[in-house]
C-alpha cells in the first residue's frame, strides 16, 4: 500500500493571493490606522528552539506579547486612549466570580500539596 | 471639508459583524470554545445549526440577512475533529483551518480574567509578514478579531491582548490578560486568560465559503487521514515482522 501523495494537491498561487489580499485589506488613504486594528507585528522571530517543551515554548510567547504590549501602550499614549481602567469602574467580565472562586481555590489547594 | 470624507472612509472599520455558528454534531468542548470566542469578541452573533454541510455557500446569505460581513463556523466531523472556517462574506477569501489542542475558559489553569467586550491589542510574530497566504491570514485574523473602536459593548480601557504566533507550520492562540499597574507597580505582567488553540492552514479560498482554491496546504493530514496513516503503520508493523 502507497501513502497518500499530498503534495499533489498542493496549490500556492502567491499571484492571486496577494491579489486577493490587496483586494479585501481595510484601509484608509492606502494606510491601516492602528487605532482601529490595534495591530501590532514584531520583527523579530520567535526564539524558541524547541517548540514541543510547554516550558520553553510558552516563555517565549509570553516574553514576545510582552514587548508587543508595551509597543502598545506607548502607542496608546500618542492617540491619546486611556489604557487602564479606573478602580471604581466595575463591569461584566469574561470569566465569572463563580468561576474565579473556582480558580482560586484550585490554587489554594495546589499550594497546600506542594507544601 | 474632508472631514466627511475621513468618516466614511473610517466606517469600513467600524461596520463589522461575526455571524459565528457550528454545524451538528459539536462535541461539548467545542461547544464551550464556541461560548469563549462569542463572549471574546464583542462584535458577534450567534446564528442557529448549520443542517447541510453541502451547502456552506448558503452562509453567505445568512450573514447578509443577519447584516454581518464575517463569519467562523465551527465544522465538526465524526464529533471529534473540528474545523474553523474563517471567512469574509460574501467577497471572500475563506480559511479553513484544522483545529487541535484546544483549551477552554471553563478549565481552571489559566488564571487570568479580562472586562467583557473590552478591545484586544492583537500581537502578530514576523512570520506573519513572509508568504502571502500568512500574509492574508494575519489580514482576516485582524479584522474578525480587533474590536471596533466605539463600539457599544466595548470598553474603553485595554486590559487583553491576542497573541499569534507561527511555529511549526501552525498558528498558535494565546490571550493574555495584562495586570493593572496599581497590583504591580515597577512592571507589567501578563496573566494567561485563554482559551488555547493551534489553528492549521488546511485551504485558501477566494470566495466566501467557496470559489477558487488560492492555497492548499500540501503539509495538512486530515485527521482521519492521520488515524488511517497510523493504523497502516501498526498493521505494516506486524506484516514485517512476519516476513
Amino acid at each position: 500500500q502507497e501513502p497518500i501523495d499530498y503534495n499533489k494537491h498542493s496549490v500556492n498561487d502567491k499571484v492571486g493571493l496577494t491579489q486577493k489580499l490587496q483586494d479585501f485589506k481595510l484601509m484608509v488613504g492606502g494606510k491601516v490606522p492602528w487605532v482601529h486594528t490595534l495591530t501590532v507585528t514584531t520583527k523579530k522571530q520567535l526564539e524558541c528552539p524547541n517548540i514541543h517543551d510547554d516550558f520553553v515554548r510558552e516563555m517565549a510567547f509570553y516574553k514576545q506579547t510582552l514587548d508587543s504590549v508595551m509597543v502598545c501602550e506607548s502607542l496608546c499614549k500618542d492617540f491619546k486612549l486611556p489604557v487602564e481602567r479606573k478602580p471604581d469602574y466595575y463591569a461584566e467580565m469574561v470569566k465569572t466570580d463563580q468561576q474565579m472562586y473556582k480558580i482560586k481555590a484550585k490554587l489554594d489547594e495546589d499550594k497546600k500539596r506542594i507544601e | 471639508a474632508t472631514t466627511p470624507q475621513v468618516k466614511e472612509d473610517d466606517s469600513i472599520f467600524i461596520k463589522k459583524r461575526v455571524l459565528v455558528m457550528s454545524t451538528r454534531g459539536i462535541s461539548p468542548k467545542n461547544r464551550h470554545l464556541m461560548g469563549d470566542l462569542l463572549d471574546l469578541i464583542p462584535h458577534s452573533k450567534k446564528e442557529s445549526k448549520l443542517d447541510d454541510r453541502k451547502s456552506l455557500s448558503l452562509i453567505n446569505e445568512s450573514c447578509e440577512m443577519k447584516s454581518c460581513n464575517y463569519a467562523i463556523l465551527f465544522d465538526s466531523r465524526k464529533h471529534t475533529d473540528l474545523y474553523l472556517w474563517m471567512a469574509k462574506t460574501p467577497l471572500g477569501p475563506t480559511i479553513k483551518f484544522g483545529v487541535s489542542n484546544v483549551h477552554t475558559l471553563e478549565e481552571l489553569q489559566m488564571t487570568g480574567n479580562c472586562l467583557k467586550g473590552s478591545r484586544p491589542f492583537l500581537h502578530f510574530d514576523a512570520t506573519f509578514d513572509g508568504q502571502p497566504h500568512l500574509q492574508l491570514a494575519k489580514e482576516l485574523l485582524t479584522q474578525i478579531f480587533s474590536t471596533p473602536k466605539g463600539h457599544v459593548k466595548s470598553k474603553p480601557f485595554f486590559d487583553h491582548v491576542f497573541a499569534f504566533f507561527y511555529q511549526d507550520g501552525r498558528i498558535w492562540f494565546r490571550n493574555y490578560q495584562i495586570s493593572d499597574h496599581e497590583f504591580k507597580k515597577q512592571e507589567r505582567l501578563l496573566t494567561e486568560i485563554g482559551p488555547r488553540m493551534i489553528l492549521h492552514i488546511s485551504k485558501i479560498f477566494s470566495g466566501g465559503f467557496g470559489g477558487q482554491v488560492l492555497y492548499s496546504n500540501p503539509e495538512f493530514v486530515s485527521p482521519n487521514d492521520n488515524r488511517m496513516n497510523q493504523k497502516t503503520l501498526k498493521a505494516n508493523k506486524y506484516v514485517k515482522k512476519i516476513q
